[in-house]
């Protein structure tokens, strides 16, 4: 997103100059690189949990419109084709999902039942059949009641090969098969066939897996679930104006200009364990990048008081957040996003090397160069994923051991090449980088590589880069969207690999399988384990940092916090000040 | 035009009389004192303020940019080294105005913290050398081709004119954009580093190929008005060869603009590889640049560390400016004639 270099008025640079150009600038410790809360994530399993209304926010009151200042249309609204953070968070309001995530800002986050009575009933306690009834008294925004058939069909059309852009967890696990849409095609193309393995029965749903899933009660929080009438489906035009299932709905749609959600009369706030839904209205402005949008809210001036924002505030704008008064308005943590320096196990064989390369990295350095909005990590899984355990298997401090790793290398000096997409701010880092390492004896060559391509390039397997810049995000909060995806190494193939470590250990891929069999609730301290030990015994990768989100709101915006499940600014609990 | 002042060998008395008069009234009077137009240049050079003003700072950033490996041992400091334990966990240098203090002269860079000065010195060396080499090869392209086009004529002038035509039509930045990144990548193998050597001959080659029509026109002028003077028939009658007229003959009158049109490229150059850079497409890290220390500094205006964007900036606006300066008065002095 590259920003305009607009002229900047003489005034205001003067203005600018006065204000901030004569004070030393000094170092804060106490605002240093925060350690966030972490997530105690769980499946609930008392139902009451699962029951409308919402728990009530202290201070709250009903009523006055939210505004989101958004640099860009949202790629997609159509529920069966959103995967994207900032959508994901939208879609919460208007497309109610089998599942949800009831969270508290404190980060206790629990997966309850949302449009049905409970997380999921794992029938046969095998996780191959899961149950879900949908509560009573659900409608669609024109008052027609939502039924187990309109779950169904919203799952179905995620089948259309022509889409393919959603998530694919479901589809995948119905048929078994990573190639889903070869047979059954979704409700245009396969008109009046029957989606494998999903069955509707009344409010009853029933899901039926050729493989043990038992993750399941988070896949179906994805809004693959969201039910679509099939009455009111305009397929391509469904991506423009969906029909709300939930607090709000769409009023107006201008494209790439704004969108006007209003109340919908329809929901029944007693079925509803998750929303509040305190305004009465949201109103999403686009075209307003984020360094405007973070000036404006800074700024704070009547009109974007009840404003937010759901991108980063630039590292231009950072050192104006840090006086009391705008402080207060930053909510800042860590997201489900981590950043790795890969290691190709292909080309770097030697253990110690490896080790090296992780005790020399300085990500104190490396954090400053993005602002700081980035928390020390040193794990494979973040702290948004449950079973999360803080640990570093080379710890050389906040800035690094370059002494251990020369060490560690036995007064060898090594050439490693080091890929990263060419853009600006990954040139920057690349630079900080090679400079570190070049501390502890190690020589980066650097191949920027065309970003459009990136992924292409470095996914083929034997490519020629030692070190390749990467970074990955669960989809929901547990490390088997994270770990078996990353480095189980019989997934690796000729092209496309996620696996940039090319790294394929039996005893790895062996504890894989055996984790993947564990109910959701005994696995996330297993996973956690293994990330130990492949750091440990195998340093495929070096963990760089958690990517932070550092969002801020208006001074009349409260009770929102992060969301742990999308990383951004939740609008469950928001609600306008007084 | 026409009048541009001739060479020792072939110049008339009447320029003489007249640039005497213009330079000297106070000894006019006196007997005539013999000067090549090269002397007369001078002495006009000489008494412009804005040229001397603009001279000594040109000097200035070439001995900044040619000492830079001299300086940085000097001062103790490369051009690569991080000091990133003196920022703050934002990124902001510590102190006062980006971090200057005795031993930052200039202060630090924002977020990556490498020393300003030394980025700032490197990077006026990439600068420079980028600018001289592709005025210097664009120079010469535009001289040949428009020596051959004006004095052969015929369709040979017309091909060589329809190609200055059509090369002028190209968008520059748009070609630059499409086509450095494709040369860069299709040179080397993937994986192989394309080293900050071949990126720059890159940009002095795309820089080459756009910097010669301007003079090649300029010099075409000139030739056409100058092949029918008599001293170039006279070397006709006398047996002499198409090269030796070209080069020998008609070469040597026309220096004073070629100098001048040289002149004016160089500051081009720099501020047009500033702005590739600024756009992503020039130089890429580790190799010290202008262009892109404005791009990364211009993020932190409005911050405690605005030093970080106008240092640089003003850097690449006094050096375009002074060579600027620099060029018009080198044209004043050697053709007065032409208006200000």
């Amino acid at each position: 997103m590259r920003r305009k270099f607009g002229a900047l008025p003489i005034g205001v640079l003067t203005v600018a100059l006065v204000a901030s150009g004569c004070s030393e600038t000094t170092n804060d410790p106490a605002g240093g690189n925060q350690q966030s809360v972490v997530q105690t994530g769980s499946i609930a399993t008392d139902p009451a949990d699962s029951q409308g209304p919402a728990k009530a926010v202290e201070g709250a009151t009903k009523g006055g419109t939210v505004k989101l200042l958004h640099a860009a249309e949202f790629e997609h609204l159509d529920p069966q084709k959103i995967y994207v953070s900032d959508a994901l968070s939208m879609a919460t309001q208007f497309a109610r999902t089998l599942t949800g995530y009831k969270e508290d800002g404190t980060g206790a986050l629990k997966l309850v039942g949302d449009l049905a009575t409970n997380a999921g009933e794992d029938v046969n306690g095998d996780c191959k059949v899961w149950k879900y009834t949908l509560k009573d008294g659900l409608k669609f925004e024109d008052g027609t009641p939502i039924t187990g058939a309109d779950v169904v069909y919203g799952v179905s059309r995620s089948f259309d090969p022509e889409w393919g852009v959603g998530p694919t967890y479901i589809q995948q696990w119905l048929t078994g098969a990573v190639e889903y849409n070869t047979t059954y095609k979704g409700p245009f193309q396969s008109a009046g066939a029957e989606v494998p393995g999903l069955k509707a029965d009344g409010n009853v749903i029933t899901f039926t897996f050729p493989q043990p899933q038992c993750e399941t009660p988070y896949a179906v929080a994805m809004p693959t679930t969201a039910p679509v009438p099939q009455a009111k489906d305009t397929k391509g035009d469904y991506d423009r104006k969906p029909v709300s299932s939930g607090p709000y709905m769409i009023k107006e749609h201008a494209y790439d200009q704004y969108i006007d959600f209003v109340r919908n009369p329809n929901w029944d706030a007693n079925t509803d364990p998750i929303r509040n839904a305190y305004p009465d209205g949201i109103r999403v402005e686009f075209g307003i990048d984020a360094e405007a949008s973070a000036n404006r809210i800074v700024a704070n001036a009547a009109d974007d008081q009840t404003a937010f924002m759901w991108a980063n505030v630039p590292a231009a704008v950072l050192s104006k957040t840090n006086t009391p008064e705008v402080k207060e308005r930053v909510k800042a943590g860590p997201s489900q996003y981590v950043e790795y320096t890969w290691i190709n196990t292909d080309r770097v064989t030697d253990l110690k090397v490896r080790q090296a390369l992780n005790y020399a990295v300085d990500r104190d350095a490396i954090i400053k160069v993005r602002g700081g909005t980035d928390q020390f990590g040193s794990t494979i899984i973040s702290p948004t994923i449950a079973g999360y355990e803080n640990f570093n298997a080379y710890d050389g401090g906040p800035t690094g051991n370059a002494e251990k790793a020369k060490e560690l290398l036995g007064g060898k000096t090594i050439k490693l090449t080091y890929a990263f997409p060419n853009v600006p701010v990954r040139q920057q880092m690349a630079a900080k980088t090679k400079e570190v390492y070049a501390k502890a004896g190690i020589e980066l060559v650097l191949t920027p590589l065309d970003p459009a391509t990136y992924y292409d390039s470095v996914g083929t397997k034997g490519n020629q880069y030692d070190l390749i810049r990467g970074g990955w995000g669960a989809d929901w909060p547990s490390a088997s969207t994270v770990i078996p995806a990353l480095l189980d190494g019989r997934t690796i193939r000729d092209k496309g690999n996620q696996n940039l470590a090319y790294f394929n250990n039996d005893e790895v891929n062996k504890e894989i399988d055996r984790i993947k069999g564990l109910k959701a609730t005994e696995s996330a301290a297993e996973w956690a384990k293994l990330d130990k030990k492949i750091m440990t015994d195998f340093a495929p990768l070096i963990p760089q940092y958690y990517i932070g989100n550092y969002e801020i709101t208006g001074s009349k915006v409260g009770g929102t916090f992060l969301s742990d499940s999308y990383g951004h600014l939740t609008l469950n609990t928001m609600f306008v000040k007084p | 035009m026409s009048n541009t002042p001739a060479a020792a060998d072939s110049r008339s008395p009447s320029t003489e009389d007249t640039a005497v008069a213009v330079v000297q009234p106070e000894t006019a009077a006196k007997a005539f004192v013999g000067r090549s137009p090269g002397q007369l240049a001078w002495i006009r050079l000489k008494r412009d303020r804005t040229a001397f003003a603009s001279f000594i700072t040109v000097v200035f950033f070439i001995l900044l940019a040619v000492l830079a490996p001299v300086i940085s041992r000097l001062y103790g400091i490369t051009a690569t080294e991080g000091f990133s334990e003196k920022l703050t966990y934002q990124g902001l240098p510590t102190g006062y105005l980006g971090g200057i203090s005795g031993e930052h002269w200039l202060g630090l860079e924002a977020g990556i913290g490498r020393d300003l000065f030394m980025q700032l010195i490197f990077g006026m060396r990439t600068s420079l050398i980028i600018a001289f080499l592709s005025a210097t090869i664009s120079i010469v392209l535009g001289v040949i081709l428009g020596i051959v086009s004006g004095y052969f004529g015929g369709w040979v002038d017309q091909t060589l004119t329809w190609f200055t035509d059509f090369m002028l039509a190209f968008p520059f930045l748009v070609f630059a954009l499409a086509i450095i990144p494709i040369i860069n990548t299709a040179s080397y193998d993937v994986g192989e580093e394309v080293p900050g050597s071949f990126r720059i001959a890159v940009i002095i080659g795309v820089f080459a190929l756009f910097g010669w029509m301007t003079t090649a026109r300029l010099v075409r002028g000139q030739i056409l008005s100058l092949r029918e003077r008599e001293y170039v028939e006279a070397a006709r009658a006398a047996g002499a060869g198409s090269g030796h007229i070209l080069f020998k003959q008609l070469l040597p009158n026309i220096w004073a603009p070629i100098l001048v049109s040289f002149s004016l490229a160089l500051p081009g150059f720099i501020a047009a590889e500033a702005a590739l850079s600024f756009l992503n497409i020039g130089v890429v890290e580790p190799t010290p640049d202008l262009g892109r220390l404005v791009y990364y500094g211009r993020q932190w205006l409005g911050t405690p560390d605005w030093a970080y964007f106008l240092i640089p900036a003003t850097t690449v606006f006094i050096a375009v400016l002074a060579f600027n300066l620099l060029g018009d008065s080198l044209r004043d002095a050697l053709d007065p004639k032409s208006s200000k």
